[in-house]
């Protein structure tokens, strides 16, 4: 890749050493750091997240609350615990290790998952530093993805000092770099990465970037890997990995994958592709050379399912039948991590709603364009399950579905994280693409990438860019009032529940009763009239309005949509002299995808007989069936 | 070879017991009607009116059964209740169909009153037997599923792959299987030994256990070849249900009919399974 993407502000030469039966690394970095700011600046924060494994009263243990994606920590032995540190730090040949300090936003003193570099020299704007640094590392157990497991495999993410993101909010430059946490993710800064490993000959390599250099000797591999615009490094090893290697247009894929999955490669190098041509022909162009998906053995599993730079984590299991899609779901979701955190790169510890939510979406869009729309997550046994419909129950699923707004910061969340972050997300976007058409909707996500790719865009920069589109685009009618919308949906908690109340029809009658005629009072028995009227009465029953169309059909065929703005909680409509009511559908085409139930969405005057006999005979011959299986013995 | 000879015979002989097959069908849907009717009116009074509703029959529809179950949870509970309870009820209708069963088997007629009237004069008894395999069934269960789950844990932790606790699990499932197949032999053979020599109950169920563990091979063949015949129909008959695109009154019916078919085909597999080692051991 020859193409310069990024400001490359922060860029690092790395070379580690991995004693893989110590389960330590050794390492020496430059990092080479462009001041992009308007000030200068005089200390540089950088994560140290092994720390966040040295004990438990890291901030990342004492929010996990001794419960750590099902691991119990309370039963961690000695050399299960890591840590990392820093022996020196040259600047201008001057040593400043000594001035390095821990520092804690949350007022955790025990923390030290984020040092601060204290400089003698400030960086002037515009002005280059370069910090050479040395340090030690023990990898712990596997804790969120980073460490070792048994048989040697190692999964290294997070674990060397990163400097964090120096930014300008509300005019002001600062530091971004906070502490770790057991619900946030990461956020760096985009650069280029020089590494070298020196690991021990058994072992097979997968890492970010492109590897393009191997070098052998006394038992010892070298590899160089360089990724240039990208703004975290990973890597792992594991002596018993398959590699499976593909290409798709200029994108090489390497596959890292156990043996007792590797009958499932296919199925994943598949995913991999028809990621990379989805997403490249709706969002944007891959930039990068190279795409590594590392498959963690079970005794890994814990390394799993999760996304770093051009280089993805998943989790197969020996048995996946064709009709479990779940796989080839969890490889789009994390390859489209590529775009939303990779290139397009929010800030996944305060906003994980901008990346979990659009991959979701994206997800869903993926799978739903390989394997259609009616069941491309689950088709087995008459059991069809399509994408977005999963990624709609996830949210409609929640014990409360208001539990939380979507966007909240990543460490405030303790409930509903999936269920509002990755799939209300999901499901408010694909509520946007109902509204704007598909097409549409495919502009706005470009029109997002080629804004924001390669910076670090927030919520107000996609919203703001939506809220315009909108409007360019004439669409506004669609949304009712555009900034509403997103508020309602991006930071209230309120749903969103439209339903028919009641249909009925009566014959109106005029002129009946008594009337004064001249001095006189005379009984008019009325003007009758043969066709009815009827009276559709319809309900907002949740907080969220949103505009929605109303279709009226009538018993002889014809047809009528009504524009309900949703506003009122209350809605009527009457019509005169018309046929008899045969169905009423409020958003027939699903455009309101964040509707929290569809079924009461419409109302048919004639109950489906026919269907109600299917899933009761279904109901009656499967109970049969278990009665015929469970009391063989009696 | 002894096997196959006994199977034969057992099929051909129990082929003829289409009239008690059938009325053990009636029975059986009898009472799951009333699951039927549960979800009838549940779903009848909840969602019957929406268009939605409609698309449940191209099949299963995850918006519309997921919408139901997450707001009108009253009455799927019901529904399940209904279900668990009917579980329940057959465990009780269950010996009085295999005291009739067996007895017009032994007596080789297919007759629905000879049927009726051994089901009610041995249905104590064999209320007391059905019980005491269910409770020697439910006890394996048990065994099998804590077994099961400390392989699956201590197998994950141990390997550094999943194959080893999948195979554990696999060999568990089919140790399983053949004490399934015991047990049913067993049971089979002392509610024979209770109709026709009339013996006690534990002395009936000793009989069961020792000719099943005497005859271990003979009577474990016969079970799989059962086994075999019961699930190429049941998959077979399943796939032409399936095949039935159900988009009309008509077409619900024909799938409604061959329901009942397939269940009627199993209680006659179960018949001649029945024969085979209750009429014809070594014939």
């Amino acid at each position: 890749m020859s193409d310069i993407n990024s400001h490359r502000i922060a860029n690092y030469e790395m070379e580690v050493w991995l004693d893989h039966d110590k389960k330590t690394i050794k390492a020496e970095q430059r990092l080479t750091w462009v001041n992009h700011s308007e000030v200068a600046i005089d200390s540089l924060p950088f994560y140290m997240y092994f720390n966040a494994f040295k004990n438990t009263e890291s901030t990342f243990m004492k929010s996990a609350e001794g419960n750590i994606f099902g691991d119990d920590i309370s039963t961690r032995t000695e050399e299960t615990w890591g840590w990392a540190e820093i022996n020196s730090i040259v600047a201008n040949n001057q040593e400043l290790v000594h001035k390095a300090k821990y520092i804690q936003h949350d007022g955790n003193l025990d923390d030290q998952s984020v040092i601060c570099i204290y400089l003698n020299e400030s960086v002037s704007p515009g002005d280059t530093l370069i910090l050479d640094m040395k340090y030690d590392a023990k990898i712990p157990q596997i804790f969120a993805r980073a460490g070792y497991e048994r048989e040697d495999f190692f999964n290294m993410v997070h674990w060397f000092p990163q400097v964090g993101v120096l930014e300008e909010v509300d005019n002001i430059w600062q530091w971004n770099c906070h502490q770790f946490h057991r619900r946030t993710e990461f956020f760096g800064e985009f650069g280029n990465y020089d590494v070298t490993l020196h690991i021990a000959d058994h072992l097979i390599v997968g890492a970010s970037g492109c590897l393009v250099d191997t070098k052998s000797e006394n038992g010892i591999n070298t590899f160089r890997y360089i990724g240039q615009d990208i703004i975290d490094f990973a890597w792992c090893a594991y002596p018993h990995f398959c590699v499976v290697e593909d290409k798709w247009e200029h994108v090489d894929i390497r596959l890292l994958i156990p043996p007792e999955h590797s009958h499932l490669s296919d199925r994943v190098i598949r995913a991999v592709k028809h990621s990379l041509k989805y997403m490249t022909e709706n969002v944007g162009p891959y930039p990068y050379n190279t795409i590594t998906v590392m498959d963690p053995p079970m005794l890994g599993l814990k390394a799993g399912f999760m996304e770093y730079p051009t280089f993805i984590t998943i989790g197969a299991f020996h048995i996946f039948p064709e009709g479990v899609r779940t796989l080839e779901s969890l490889v789009a979701h994390e390859f489209a991590h590529q775009y939303f955190m990779g290139i397009v790169a929010s800030n996944e510890k305060e906003e994980p709603w901008l990346d979990e939510g659009f991959v979701t979406y994206h997800e869903d869009k993926i799978m739903e364009s390989l394997y259609g729309e009616e069941a491309s997550m689950f088709n087995i046994g008459g059991y069809k399950v399509c994408n977005s419909s999963f990624s709609r129950q996830e949210y409609t699923n929640l014990p409360n579905p208001s539990t939380g707004a979507v966007a909240r910061q990543g460490w405030e969340i303790k409930d509903g994280f999936k269920g509002i972050t990755y799939s209300k997300t999901a499901t408010v976007l694909k509520t946007i693409e109902g509204l704007l058409g598909n097409d549409l909707m495919i502009k706005l996500m470009q029109k997002y990438y080629n804004e924001y790719k390669f910076t670090h865009p927030k919520a107000n920069d996609f919203l703001g860019l939506a809220k315009q589109f909108i409007l360019d685009n004439g669409k506004e009618d669609a949304f009712g009032d555009v900034d509403c919308f997103f508020d309602q949906l991006i930071y209230g908690t309120g749903i969103c529940d439209y339903a028919v109340g009641n249909i009925s029809h009566f014959q109106p009658v005029k002129n009946l009763g008594i009337f004064d005629n001249q001095k006189e009072k005379t009984f008019s028995s009325g003007d009758k009239n043969d066709r009815l009227s009827a009276k559709i009465v319809l309900y907002r029953k949740g907080d969220v309005i949103i505009p929605v169309e109303v279709l009226m059909t009538f018993e002889d065929g014809t047809s009528k949509t009504e524009y309900w703005d949703g506003k009122n909680n209350y809605q009527e409509y009457i019509y005169h002299n018309s046929p008899r009511i045969a169905k009423v559908e409020i958003d027939p085409e699903k455009k309101v995808f964040i509707d929290i139930d569809f079924n009461n969405n419409s109302y048919e005057m004639k109950r489906n007989q026919t269907a109600l006999l299917k899933v009761s005979s279904k109901a009656m011959y499967w109970v049969t069936q278990a009665l015929q299986s469970l009391f063989v013995v009696i | 070879m002894k096997i196959f000879k006994s199977t034969y015979t057992g099929i051909k002989l129990g082929a003829s017991f289409w009239k008690i097959s059938s009325i053990i069908t009636l029975l059986q849907v009898l009472l799951t009607s009333l699951v039927g009717a549960a979800v009838w009116s549940w779903m009848g009074d909840t969602i019957g009116h929406s268009v939605g509703f409609n698309d449940l029959i191209k099949g299963y529809n995850h918006d519309v059964i997921q919408d139901l179950i997450n707001h009108q949870s009253a009455g799927y509970n019901v529904v399940l209740k209904i279900s668990l309870w009917i579980l329940f009820l057959y465990i009780l209708v269950s010996p009085f169909i295999s005291a009739g069963t067996i007895s017009c088997i032994i007596e080789g007629k297919d007759d629905i009153k000879l049927f009726l009237a051994k089901g009610s004069s041995y249905y104590f008894k064999f209320l007391s037997l059905s019980l005491l395999f269910l409770i020697i069934h439910l006890v394996f269960i048990a065994l099998f599923g804590v077994l099961g789950s400390m392989i699956l844990q201590s197998g994950l932790e141990s390997y550094a792959t999943e194959v080893p606790a999948l195979r554990m699990i696999f060999g568990l499932i089919i140790i399983y299987a053949i004490i399934v197949i015991m047990l049913v032999s067993s049971s089979l053979i002392a509610k024979r030994e209770l109709l026709v020599n009339g013996s006690g109950l534990f002395r009936a169920v000793g009989s069961g256990f020792k000719f099943a563990i005497q005859h271990f091979f003979y009577i474990l063949g016969i079970g799989i070849i059962f086994l075999l015949i019961s699930s190429i129909f049941a998959y077979g008959l399943n796939a032409v249900v399936n095949s039935v695109v159900e988009n009309g009154f008509v077409m619900v019916m024909v799938a409604l009919i061959l329901q009942i078919l397939i269940i009627w085909v199993r209680n006659l597999i179960r018949i001649m399974y029945q024969v085979t080692l209750v009429l014809n051991p070594f014939k």
